[in-house]
């Protein structure tokens, strides 16, 4: 008998339907993954198991029941009042954001504490000891030292590493973990994942694991649910339906997922000329009276009308380099030269950058026609019948409707909006995109299709790309060549093929080694 | 951390001084002085020439000299003497606080007590139009003039109910009445910034986990929501309790409470210049003390601003 079991259960959002009748089931110990995009209702199913949803949403119909036989609870319509007692003590939570999941004004010890004292344990002392424990047990360093600090004075990895412990504090047979690593770096990611997978083996702990990430959920799961707008499109044990899907929507979803399906390397053509060359760039800030580089002595080269990716993780200086690049910062020290840029004002009609946010880059109060047209009208290109014919054919060129002409950012969907700054981007006719983790915001399929949109533009416009990533699934499908940065050095520069397959530096390896297996 | 107290401290003199010269340079300017105002009485029957000779007698020489021992004095605790009276500023003033340090205190605790009743109330309420009406209340508070707030409640709890004698009574009961009028305008801003503020928190990341924990709603509120929304609202406090002095002048007046307040609004009429000088610069002082404390507790309630001090 099943340990958790969601029969035909609906979820309505001020009335409109978000979940349409979803059945799943979670055994003792068992990992099953809930794998969907965005609205898909994976994390609304999750929460109203322990009744976590907002207040506008209400469960109207189906079962949960929940609890091994004999102990077992049906959860549905459960008051707050009842639930309390289930929450935290047999069912945990791993919430999404390690950044913003725990109180700034309260001391890890004492919010590892409170789930304890929650459930009615009072003796102080054996409070701190068992919080002093779950610090040690999920591997942070000097419990007594980090006991006592703030959230804010722990890293990403080490905060996720504290909401784990809350939520297994009191052994509860299941654990809701909501896209634990989503926000955390490919190494710590999967270290993070390997933490939660020991824990689960030693108490024998059952997971429900809602992620985006195909990747993660093929690594980590023994079942896959797959839900697509509320509804569950195909279940099954995770092997067999990753290599047998049934529904159209899987067989395409893992299609899209960069991270499971090994496409061809892209070699660059040879010999071609370079089109950005980045010598020796330095970037200091001034952090007190320290000075702190940001970028340490980068150099490397990017051949006209090729793909060349900056990888690393949060904090390695590729942002910056990139905003040196495009001349949004200053360097300190070394030279950056683009083949053709013209100094002043003509440099943004040649370098173009797109940014990773397709909610926060374009103004929410002018229309699509507008945002598009913006850079022709401030370079004063063409009149306005000949601004508007360009607008509709950049629309054309990045497979947008010309009814978008009209609407505002906040009517288009995350997809559509980074078409248009890609459109607005390519509007004064540059040769050289900057693209800042320009797909990383963005769903597998909403990201494919940007991805081969890209592939597409470069065919066609000959352009050059600088592609910004930590994701190095997809910088293994869109570039020619590779530079691996690390604390504002560059450890490893070389084609795709050779950084993925021969990696010669340390860093590049751990690296490898944290993306999900099929692409290796 | 000591480093940003001394140049807070500093910084809070230098606010204290221009306080006073702005203040100074206002009176001077006045249009009519209090000399005219005391002696230009026909009935005293003094001469022009007289009144010059009197003017005479309590100025000291030239603008500057005189801004310089004034200040000289201040600095010295010397106020000088009022105008009107006769009698040393610095006695009148000390006459003066007490009653308004009381009435100001309590009104000031009642204020707060009432805006995290309102705020609490609506944010733990879970019917809609309930939480809408506690909402609206502080925007009422906010428009009622004290003036008129203090008769009404005169009329109701001393005339028609009779509950709280209008002349005599307890030194408690004397304070009931003012308090009140004092309290609830200035209970408005503390309670709207406390109420968006806990909005504002609810909304974050971190309240879910605690949920997640089995914690009740109550524990939510308390241990985490309020405990995070006090940083906003302590600095509106802080104004607010600044103009709890402005306040007390119409309050005081009302009730008849010899006070700061009335003390002012005596002054005022009088135009007694040196009376007025030591109140603005109290008033000043207040303020300034004020939002250093608040200050200093900032980094103490938030950890997070303990690095950036």
């Amino acid at each position: 008998m099943s340990l958790l079991d969601l029969r035909d259960v609906a979820v309505s959002y001020d009335g409109r339907r978000a979940v349409h009748g979803v059945s799943l089931s979670v055994e003792p110990g068992e990992v099953v993954a809930v794998v969907g995009e965005s609205g898909s209702g994976k994390t609304t199913t999750a929460h109203a198991i322990i009744g976590l949803l907002p207040g506008n949403a209400s469960v109207d119909a189906g079962t949960i029941h929940f609890g091994p036989p004999g102990r077992r609870l049906d959860l549905t319509g459960w008051s707050d009042r009842r639930l309390r007692s289930v929450r935290g003590a047999r069912i945990g939570l791993v919430p999404q954001d390690p950044a913003n999941s725990l109180d700034p004004v309260k001391t890890v010890g004492a919010q590892i504490g409170e789930v304890l004292r929650v459930h009615g344990q009072r003796d102080r002392r054996r409070i701190r000891g068992r919080v002093l424990d779950l610090l040690a047990r999920v591997g942070l360093p000097d419990p007594e030292t980090r006991a006592r600090q703030y959230p804010h004075e722990l890293s990403g990895g080490m905060r996720q590493r504290v909401l784990i412990a809350i939520a297994v504090a009191l052994r509860p047979e299941l654990v809701i973990a909501d896209e634990p690593t989503s926000a955390l770096d490919v190494t710590v990611q999967r270290r993070v994942l390997d933490l939660i997978d020991d824990l689960r083996a030693e108490y024998g702990t059952a997971m429900l694991l809602v992620t985006h990430d195909l990747g993660v959920a093929a690594g980590r799961s023994d079942r896959l649910v797959v839900m697509k707008d509320g509804r569950v499109v195909e279940q099954g044990p995770t092997a067999g339906v990753l290599a047998a899907p049934e529904a159209g929507y899987t067989r395409r979803l893992l299609g899209d997922a960069p991270a499971l399906s090994a496409r061809p390397f892209r070699d660059p053509p040879p010999a071609a000329r370079p089109a950005i060359t980045v010598r020796d760039l330095v970037k200091e800030f001034r952090v007190g009276r320290r000075a702190f580089r940001a970028v340490d002595g980068v150099s490397f080269e990017v051949a006209r009308g090729t793909t060349h990716a900056l990888v690393g993780e949060s904090g390695s200086g590729k942002t910056t380099t990139a905003r040196m690049i495009v001349r949004f910062a200053r360097p300190t020290s070394g030279k950056v030269t683009i083949a053709g840029a013209p100094d002043g004002r003509d440099f943004r009609r040649h370098v173009q950058l797109v940014h990773q946010n397709p909610y926060g880059s374009l103004d929410p109060r002018q229309s699509i026609g507008e945002i598009v047209a913006e850079p022709l009208r401030n370079f004063g290109l063409g009149d306005r019948a000949a601004r508007r014919a360009r607008v509709a054919e950049l629309l054309d060129r990045v497979a947008l409707p010309r009814d978008v002409l009209t609407r505002r950012p906040r009517e288009l969907s995350g997809g559509q909006r980074q078409r248009v700054a890609i459109a607005r981007a390519l509007a004064a006719g540059p040769e050289v995109l900057v693209l800042d983790e320009a797909v990383s915001a963005l769903d597998v399929t909403v990201q494919a299709r940007i991805l081969d949109l890209l592939e597409r533009l470069q065919h066609d416009l000959g352009l050059t790309y600088l592609f910004i990533s930590h994701d190095l699934a997809v910088v293994r499908q869109i570039s020619h060549t590779v530079s691996v940065m690390s604390e504002g050095r560059i450890v490893e520069t070389g084609t795709t093929r050779q950084v993925f397959t021969e990696p010669r530096h340390d860093y590049t390896r751990e690296l490898l080694a944290a993306i999900p297996e099929r692409v290796r | 951390m000591t480093r940003h107290l001394l140049s807070r401290a500093g910084q809070a003199a230098l606010v204290l001084w221009a306080a006073f010269t702005a203040s100074y340079v206002l009176l001077q300017l006045l249009p009519g002085d209090s000399i005219l105002i005391k002696f230009q009485n026909p009935e005293l029957g003094l001469s022009p020439q007289q009144i010059a000779e009197i003017r005479a007698h309590y100025a000291a020489g030239s603008p500057l000299a005189d801004y310089v021992s004034t200040l000289a004095g201040f600095l010295t605790g010397r106020l000088g003497y009022s105008i009107d009276t006769g009698a040393p500023v610095v006695e009148r003033l000390a006459e003066a606080l007490p009653e308004t340090a009381r009435l100001a205190s309590a009104a000031f605790l009642l204020a707060v007590l009432i805006a995290v009743a309102i705020a609490f109330a609506a944010s733990y309420s879970r019917t809609s139009w309930l939480r809408g009406a506690l909402l609206s209340v502080p925007s009422l508070f906010i428009s009622v003039p004290a003036f008129w707030l203090g008769i009404l409640l005169i009329q109701i709890f001393s005339f028609r109910l009779k509950l709280v004698p209008v002349i005599g009574g307890s030194e408690l009961q004397q304070l009931v009445l003012p308090v009140l009028t004092l309290a609830v305008p200035i209970s408005a801003p503390i309670a709207q910034v406390l109420a968006r503020a806990i909005d504002h928190v609810y909304a974050q990341p971190f309240v879910p986990v605690v949920e997640a924990k089995g914690a009740t709603r109550w524990w939510v509120l308390w241990r985490h929501v309020a405990r995070n929304a006090v940083l906003p609202t302590l600095t509106v406090a802080g104004l607010t309790l600044g103009e709890l002095i402005a306040g007390s002048v119409v309050t005081e007046t009302v009730f008849g409470r010899a006070g700061l307040g009335r003390l002012t609004e005596q002054a005022v009429n009088a135009q007694d210049t040196p009376v007025m000088l030591a109140v603005v610069v109290l008033a000043a002082a207040v303020f300034v003390l004020v939002s250093l404390i608040v200050d200093v507790l900032f980094p103490i309630l938030d950890p997070r601003l303990k690095a950036a001090a």
